[in-house]
């Protein structure tokens, strides 16, 4: 990672609905970001806007249900 | 924009219908009307009130975001330009607020939402005079949803 960036692996528990809408956070997911150092806190949280997203096979992308990487059992 | 008395009764009152019964047609009447009327902001405000409110009165701990997307999302399905309104509004809020379920799940909806009127929902938006950067987001968003309602 160049300096001045940080790489974010953020896990999530699934989204319940009622009923289920079959959107990509109704299980489990991981996502992949890479976030600006300067812009994360000491407990290392940072503003949602300040991340780039990546799929799963760390590609840039914008598609929201890709930047949304499924994690099974 | 400046909300006078009557204004503000109206907007409690949605505000607060909308947090017990989401997909209450008067009151997704009265909340579209409010929004046209440039009180989009105070609707958004007094509803995380009335959340806060019903929140501390049970044993919910989650944020008042979170609690707040849900509600979003029940309104969404009735009124379609009202939830999208809202939702948008969130979500700068939910991005300051570190909260990046609802930030993730409300760019999930703009992904899959379409209809009549909803671009021009974050148009107004945009003419309000947002962040640059969170008005590159609701120009990309409403080009999606412009083109997805076109396909419909």
């Amino acid at each position: 990672m160049p300096k001045g960036q940080t790489a974010v692996v953020r896990i999530d528990p699934a989204v319940v609905r009622t009923p289920p809408r079959g959107v990509s956070d109704e299980v489990r997911h991981a996502h992949k970001e890479i976030v600006p150092t300067a812009a994360l806190t000491r407990r290392g949280n940072y503003e949602s806007s300040r991340a780039t997203t990546l799929d799963d096979a760390a590609m840039k992308t914008t598609a929201r249900s890709r930047t949304h990487i499924p994690m099974f059992e | 924009m400046t909300v006078d008395a009557t204004d503000d009764a109206l907007l409690r009152m949605v505000a607060c219908t909308l947090v017990s019964a989401p997909a209450d047609v008067d009151a997704l009447t009265s909340a579209e009307r409010l929004i046209a009327d440039g009180h989009g902001k105070a609707l958004l405000s007094m509803l995380m009130d009335e959340r806060k409110l019903k929140q501390a009165s049970g044993s919910n701990d989650k944020p008042v975001s979170s609690s707040l997307m849900a509600v979003l999302e029940q309104i969404v399905e009735g009124n379609a330009r009202v939830g999208t309104s809202l939702m948008a509004r969130l979500y700068p809020l939910a991005a300051k607020l570190q909260d990046h379920t609802v930030y993730n799940a409300i760019e999930l909806w703009m992904d899959h939402i379409s209809g009549a009127g909803v671009p021009e929902v974050l148009s107004m938006l945009i003419r309000e005079g947002v962040r640059p950067s969170v008005r590159v987001r609701y120009q990309e968003r409403m080009r999606a949803i412009q083109l997805r309602t076109l396909q419909r």
